[in-house]
């Protein structure tokens, strides 16, 4: 946390320095050249633009790996190659052909980036220390639940009324007797609560009537409630065998959901990607700020990865993972994904929620048949430009005349019949 | 035609059976044994009380709700590393190629997740053309086949393939330094890679050593369902050593002595095809088939005609044909021939000259005599070169039987010192072998397991499945097929051909010999990896430059010019071999099991045969005046088992229950091949008894039938579950038939409007009244089926193929018995006879050995049957729970997961076509034979189909899981759904393009014109249920 503040009041204080030199001098000057770089900025600059092909180690990914550039060339020859790679080779600079040939001549895209940030960057790859190698360890860390945080607190509510109810019945009957006896009355023995409550009861016999009759509706009320929800897993969500989190890889980087749940597009199952589709980023990232580097290092172990992860080179012994299924539905039910992601236009997040804002990963939907007949009946077709639907449109348009503008929804195509789920 | 013909599906309807008659009234046949069950005194002993039973209510109602809090972890484990081509939830589709010997079809296989599950037909094969056959189609299941060995045996006991190789390299190097004598027994091999490879072996151990000296090896084509007789008439009549290619689809006039050649003879599925080719009337003409057969088949029951003959009566037929057509066209007659059935043979010689040149003639036979004659006849009509290619190298069938015996006598002294048999099992199938096998010094099976030979082998080296393995295949000239692996191996086994590539010690692996093979002899300058690629795809690879494998080479030399057969010496052999005893035995192949190779399918023992309409049994098939003189029980039912007699033939004899068979030949009994396993697993073992002891070497062929047995009765009874009286239609009008000259002139010949009174007295379609409001059908699609009666010739594939796709579980032969058969789709096949049977006993008939009773020679039609979808479904309307409902795209759909279990649906069924769960197929023990059972088998289940649970109920659902995957595809493409985008698997699996599925909203699709034809009708339109299923009219060219 410190180091963040410093870091940005670091760059607050540099931005102004050379505002005030700015202004000053009045005059444009070339700071490239005697620029010393900012190695935090370089590291965030870094990540954004280069890490996706390029590492501050020596290793090869996409492009060469960047230490000891500055070695390798002059300062000026990178700024130009990284603002315009294309341009060098046009020039027929040798090392930039031959540079361009070793690696199977994938063009360097031109990087909006300003020399400043260039330098940077430089800075940060002479300042880069690779992390040391993390050591592999399963933490037990159980999802935390808080299931019991809201009865708790009814309870405590409850108490306290009843508390407070007998306070006041005990102060009540004190005051009574207080009252009686100032007046000289002889004050009766304190009856007993129970014989009290039955005096009381006799008197209201309504209220008490109401009484057991609200309690006895609401009882059922609950137990239908209950017995509902009976298979409904809302909100279920397990410990995975890696802690991943959405968040930072669909919220934080951005990544298309189906990047990794490729199946979405194309077939029923959405699917958990194989280990190979994270190895497309985590043969390059193989380090988090937090927990990262111990999970990351489990897809490794899973695909016994002995050497570098850059190679991509599975063992033998490959382990596969166990995730637990969050979203189940009964085996007699048929979904595809394909026809809602495709052909219906649905968002990921209508039925799985703001996933991208989730750490752990848990159902937001109730998946029972009621929520899906719900969405049929209000959801409409996406017909428009779809040939599939030319003819039946016509023909929905002429059975619904009465109807001039009606949306056509899933049940008007008979998204509500049977043995369009169950087969 | 239809409004004089009686239909009949058994015996018991003919005779109006009390029994039946009041069981036809039920669709359940069992009431449901509920006194039985109170009344049990056991039951009353250890009784629940009311309190028990409230304290076992309430703990069951605490305990399911405790249960269901807690959230059931679900694994979910996806690939670590993805194949690129597998999606999760799509199919692959692969070409592959079936051959086992008996059977050739080039195939698509359909995989799910890595995992075989269903196979159709491959339309790219100019052989098959997309035909399948029922065995092809259930070969999937046997992949899953627990009975499989896991690894190589060795005296045994398991053992490891360095140790096995090891081995017998030591051995069989040991025989050839010897000079001793090794035999590779092989079925007939249609890949011509393999048999470079069993020439690779060969050559091996004949070269001569050091000393001079070299091992006696030989490859010897043995096949159990021999056409010997074929090929040894053709080095007589032409020189050429093996079977033509008979095109059916060019010959306009076919006459068959015996030969099955719609479900079994030699290359039938291609036959089938062809054959069907030619039977549309509404081309205006249609091939004429003629049937001479003594036990009634496929072939007969489509036939046009159809004469009972004796089985010994099959050559002199033969002979007095040859001398008809020989009169009439102006040739020589030979001596000889019958004179009975003299009208149908010049009916049939009138047919043939009439189609001169584009006739065929063929037999069943396995006699070379025979052969030669039919060869005769087909030359006197000019057929070679136009319906027969006597060139074509088919390699169906190339064993040549004297060989066979050859070996056995050799192996009995005592001469062979090491046998090696691959895709046969000639202990079971051969009598004899087993002893003479015994005295070879090593013996080797390649057997898939431990089957009746692989038992007594020494070491068995367990060949992979076919869907498991790499392979080729040359049916014919310039038709070569690929066979690819579609799963890696599920056990420790290794392909036959990379076994033998092993012992001639040839280190590459027979997927590169393979590539080899086909870079230098098939592809020649073709060669490419292109395509080599393409031909994978496809499955097939057709030239025309006709390149021939050297093997065949060999099979050209010494041809003659012309034919040159010798007649009169084949009509001598005819005539000494033609006096039957009192009762003759025909031995046959049913449709499903076959030569028995396959008869641990589960699949294929609950297919009931087309003919009998009998699961899971061995019988014996007899002519109706026989059971009668005899006195044997003729109405099999649930209460009334069949009589057990005992069968007689040389010094052996087995007990099997009789059956009553109309249409076969009075003083014949058939008896079908491929039963009575007894090393085959626990589906296939004890079923039935194997009547391939009973067939016998006459003049060096394998004769598949004995002219004298006796057959006694034994008194005992015997239970056999058979579908025939099912699910019956109470004599309701199912069939509508007509003949092609009355087709002609009037195409709804036979298939008249249905009209029927209304509450006003006026005639009126039953369309025009409904008593329920209409289902908007014209909207959107409209599914449905079109059947061509004409075409359907009961060959069972969609069945076998339906029960693949949809997840139908096998129920075994006791539940069958009680009409609890699961078949989402059956074959009804009707007997049908002009005139009633009581004109017959008033009238009196003399035309010799045709329609002497109705039951002697009936008439067939066969009617696959599945849910009719109507749209004003009889079910709908009374299921209690909604659970059975429409659609808007016609069909009647079944949640199952909403079923009760009423069985009212059932019984409102008019076409009763719904089938019940009673039991939990999926894992009470009382139904081990269930692939769903076995942590295998369960691998062939269609993931996208729901496998049910006891207590609902189910039927055909129109694979409406492929109708949605098909319009998901058409949306997904923002187009119009096309005629051919999806289809149902009967559809699919049809053969002979019976059976069309499409949109009949749309009027440009197959279905839709179909349904609108003048042959289209639907089953008892008169009760306005509207189906969407269309049937058309059956036409037979008697003309």
């Amino acid at each position: 946390m410190n180091r963040v503040v410093s870091a940005s009041f670091n760059k607050v204080l540099k931005s102004i320095l050379v505002l005030i030199l700015f202004l000053a001098f009045g005059v444009s000057i070339s700071i490239a050249q005697d620029y010393e770089g900012d190695a935090e900025n370089g590291a965030k600059v870094f990540k954004g633009n280069c890490a996706s092909c390029h590492l501050p180690t020596d290793k090869k990914f996409t492009g060469p790996g960047l230490k000891g550039i500055e070695d390798r060339r002059s300062k000026e020859w990178i700024i130009k190659w990284v603002k315009n790679s294309q341009e060098v080779i046009a020039s027929g600079d040798p090392y930039a052909v031959k540079l361009f040939a070793e690696f199977n001549s994938s063009v360097m895209p031109s990087q909006a980036v300003t020399e400043e940030e260039i330098i940077d960057i430089l800075a940060f790859v002479n300042a880069y220390v690779p992390p040391k190698k993390a050591i592999v360890e399963v933490e037990e860390t159980g999802a935390s639940t808080d299931e019991g945080t809201s009865t708790g607190t009814y309870g405590l509510i409850l108490l306290a009324l009843a508390a407070l109810g007998l306070i006041l019945y005990v102060a009540n009957s004190k005051l009574q007797r207080f009252v009686l006896e100032k007046q000289g009355k002889d004050a009766p023995r304190l009856a007993s609560v129970g014989s009290h409550f039955k005096d009381w009861s006799g008197r209201n016999k309504r209220l008490v009537g109401l009484v057991v009759v609200l309690l006895i509706f609401g009882g059922l009320n609950d137990a239908f409630d209950r017995m509902m929800d009976i298979g409904v897993y809302t909100d279920y969500a397990p410990e995975q065998p890696i802690n991943y989190s959405h968040k930072i890889h669909a919220g934080d980087l951005k990544i298309e959901c189906v990047y990794c749940h490729f199946g979405a597009e194309k077939g029923k199952t959405a699917g958990i990607p194989p280990a190979n589709v994270c190895m497309n980023c985590h043969k390059a990232v193989s380090e988090g700020t937090t927990t990262g580097t111990a999970e990351i290092a489990k897809i490794y172990a899973a695909l016994d990865i002995t050497e570098d992860p850059m190679a991509a080179e599975y063992g033998e012994n490959k382990k596969p993972i166990e995730w637990v299924r969050v979203h189940n539905l009964p085996d007699f039910v048929y979904f595809n994904h394909s026809q809602h992601v495709v052909v219906g236009q649905v968002k990921c997040q209508e039925c799985h929620g703001p996933v991208e804002e989730m750490d752990v990963l848990k159902q937001e939907s109730p998946l029972t048949m009621g929520w899906c007949i719900e969405c049929h009946r209000t959801k409409d077709v996406k017909m428009q430009g779809n040939g599939y639907y030319e003819k039946i449109h016509a023909e929905l348009k002429e059975k619904y005349k009465d109807e001039p503008g009606k949306v056509f929804t899933v049940e008007n195509i008979g998204g509500l019949e049977c043995a369009k789920c169950h087969y | 035609m239809s409004t004089t013909k009686t239909y009949w599906k058994g015996i018991e309807e003919l005779d109006k059976d009390e029994q039946f008659v009041a069981a036809s009234q039920k669709e359940f046949a069992q009431e449901i044994p509920v006194d039985e069950f109170l009344n049990d005194s056991k039951l009353s002993e250890e009784g629940t009380t009311r309190r028990d039973f409230l304290k076992f209510l309430g703990f069951s109602v605490t305990a399911a709700s405790l249960a269901a809090c807690e959230t059931p972890v679900t694994k979910t484990i996806p690939y670590l590393v993805k194949p690129e081509e597998i999606t999760p939830g799509i199919a692959n589709y692969y070409a592959s190629t079936f051959s086992d010997g008996n059977d050739y079809c080039s195939i698509l296989v359909k995989t799910r997740e890595g995992r075989p599950i269903h196979i159709t037909g491959n339309k790219l094969s100019g052989v098959t053309k997309g035909g399948v056959s029922a065995r092809v189609n259930s070969s999937v299941l046997s992949l899953y086949d627990s009975e499989r060995l896991q690894g190589p045996l060795s005296s045994g006991a398991e053992s490891s393939w360095d140790s096995v190789d090891g081995d017998i390299l030591k051995k069989l190097a040991a025989i050839a330094a010897k000079g001793g004598s090794i035999r590779i027994l092989s079925n007939s091999i249609t890949s011509p890679s393999t048999k470079k490879v069993i020439a690779g072996f060969i050559e091996k151990y004949s070269e001569e050593n050091e000393e001079g000296v070299a091992g006696d090896v030989q490859h010897i084509t043995y096949d159990d369902i021999s056409a010997s007789g074929i090929i040894n008439a053709n080095v007589e009549s032409f020189g050429v050593a093996g079977i033509p290619d008979y095109k059916f689809d060019k010959a306009t006039a076919i006459v068959t002595i015996g030969a099955d050649f719609m479900s079994n003879w030699l290359s039938s599925i291609q036959y089938n095809v062809d054959y069907a080719s030619t039977r549309n009337p509404e081309s205006g003409s249609m091939s004429s088939l003629i049937a001479f057969e003594t036990t009634l088949s496929l072939t007969g029951s489509s036939a046009d005609t159809r004469v009972a003959i004796k089985e010994s009566e099959h050559g002199s037929v033969i002979v007095s044909l040859y001398n008809a057509v020989a009169k009439k066209i102006g040739g020589s007659t030979i001596a000889g021939g019958t004179d009975q059935y003299a009208e149908s043979i010049e009916l049939a010689a009138g047919r043939l000259v009439a189609s001169k040149g584009t006739s065929l003639v063929i037999a069943g036979s396995n006699s070379k005599s025979v052969q030669v004659v039919v060869n005769g006849i087909n030359e006197l009509l000019g057929n070679y070169g136009t319906t027969l290619d006597i060139d074509a190298n088919v390699t169906i069938k190339q064993g040549d039987d004297t060989k066979v015996e050859a070996l056995l006598k050799e192996m009995a002294s005592g001469k062979v010192n090491a046998l090696i048999t691959y895709g046969v099992n000639p202990v079971y199938t051969l009598p004899g072998a087993s002893d003479a096998i015994a005295k070879v010094g090593l013996k080797i099976s390649l057997a898939d397991r431990n089957d009746e030979t692989a038992s007594i082998c020494d070491y068995v080296c367990p060949d992979n499945h076919y869907l498991e393995s790499w392979n080729d295949a040359s049916p014919k000239k310039g038709e070569y097929s690929l066979c690819q692996p579609t799963i890696s191996p599920l056990f420790k086994t290794r392909q036959a051909q990379d076994s033998l590539l092993a012992w001639s010690g040839n280190s590459s692996t027979y997927e590169s010999f393979l590539m080899d093979n086909w870079k230098d002899s098939v592809l020649g300058t073709d060669a490419s990896m292109d395509v080599w690629n393409d031909c994978l795809r496809d499955g097939v690879y057709s030239t025309t430059s006709g390149d021939i494998v050297d093997e065949d080479v060999e099979m050209q030399e010494g041809k003659t010019d012309g034919f040159s057969g010798d007649l009169s010496v084949a009509a001598a052999k005819i005539k000494a071999s033609s006096t039957g005893g009192a009762v003759e035995l025909v031995m046959y192949q049913k449709v499903g099991i076959g030569n028995g190779n396959q008869a641990n399918n589960p699949w294929l023992q609950e297919l009931p045969d087309p003919i009998s309409k009998i699961v899971w049994d061995n019988y014996i098939t007899m002519a109706p005046s026989d059971m009668t003189a005899n006195g044997y029980e003729q109405k099999i039912g649930e209460a009334t088992p069949a009589d057990l007699v005992k069968l007689t033939v040389g010094g052996k004899s087995v007990e099997l229950p009789v059956i009553v068979q109309p249409g076969q030949k009075a003083g014949t009994v058939g008896l079908a091949l491929g039963y009575g396993r007894t090393n085959a697993g626990k589906a296939g073992n004890g079923v039935g008894a194997n009547a391939f002891d009973f067939t016998s070497f006459i003049d060096g062929n394998i004769t598949y039938s004995n002219l004298d047995v006796t057959v006694t009765g034994t008194g005992n009874k015997y239970e056999i579950a058979s579908t025939q009286t099912h699910h019956t239609l109470m004599g309701r009008d199912m069939i509508k038939e007509a003949s092609l000259e009355d087709f002609i002139k009037d195409n709804k010949a036979g298939n008249p409007d249905i009209m029927v009174t209304d509450y006003d007295g006026v005639k009126k379609n039953p369309y025009k009244i409904n008593l329920w409001n209409d289902h908007d059908i014209e909207k959107g699609h409209r599914w449905g089926l079109s059947i061509d009666l004409s075409t359907c010739n009961g060959c069972s594939a969609c069945v076998t193929s339906c029960h693949s796709e949809n997840n139908v579980p096998v129920v075994g032969k006791d539940e069958v018995r009680r009409s609890r058969d699961m078949s989402w789709l059956r074959i009804d096949r009707y007997y049908s006879s002009d005139t009633k049977k009581d004109d017959f006993e008033i009238g009196f008939m003399d035309r010799a050995g045709l329609m002497e009773i109705p039951s002697e020679n009936p008439q067939v039609a066969f009617q696959p049957l599945m849910c009719q979808h109507c749209n004003h479904a009889p079910c709908e309307t009374v299921c209690p729970v909604a659970a059975t409902t429409h659609s808007n795209e016609g069909l009647n759909q079944m949640a199952y997961n909403r079923c009760v279990g009423t069985r009212y649906c059932a019984n409102n069924c008019p076409y009763k076509v719904r089938r019940f769960n009673w039991f939990n197929y999926n894992g009470n023990s009382d139904f081990a034979t269930n692939p769903a059972q076995d942590s295998l088998a369960r691998m062939v289940l269609n993931p996208d189909v729901v496998v049910r649970s006891r207590g609902v109920m189910e039927k055909c659902s129109l694979c409406v899981q492929r109708i949605q995957g098909g319009k998901l595809v058409a949306k997904k493409a923002g187009r119009p759904v096309e005629d051919g985008d999806m289809t149902t698997a009967c559809a699919e699996a049809c053969p002979t393009n019976a059976i069309q599925f499409g949109d009949l909203n749309n009027n440009a699709t197959a279905v839709a014109k179909d349904a609108s034809s003048d042959r289209g009708y639907v089953l008892i339109e008169e009760l306005g249920v509207q189906p969407n299923i269309y049937y058309k009219t059956k036409v037979r060219n008697n003309a």
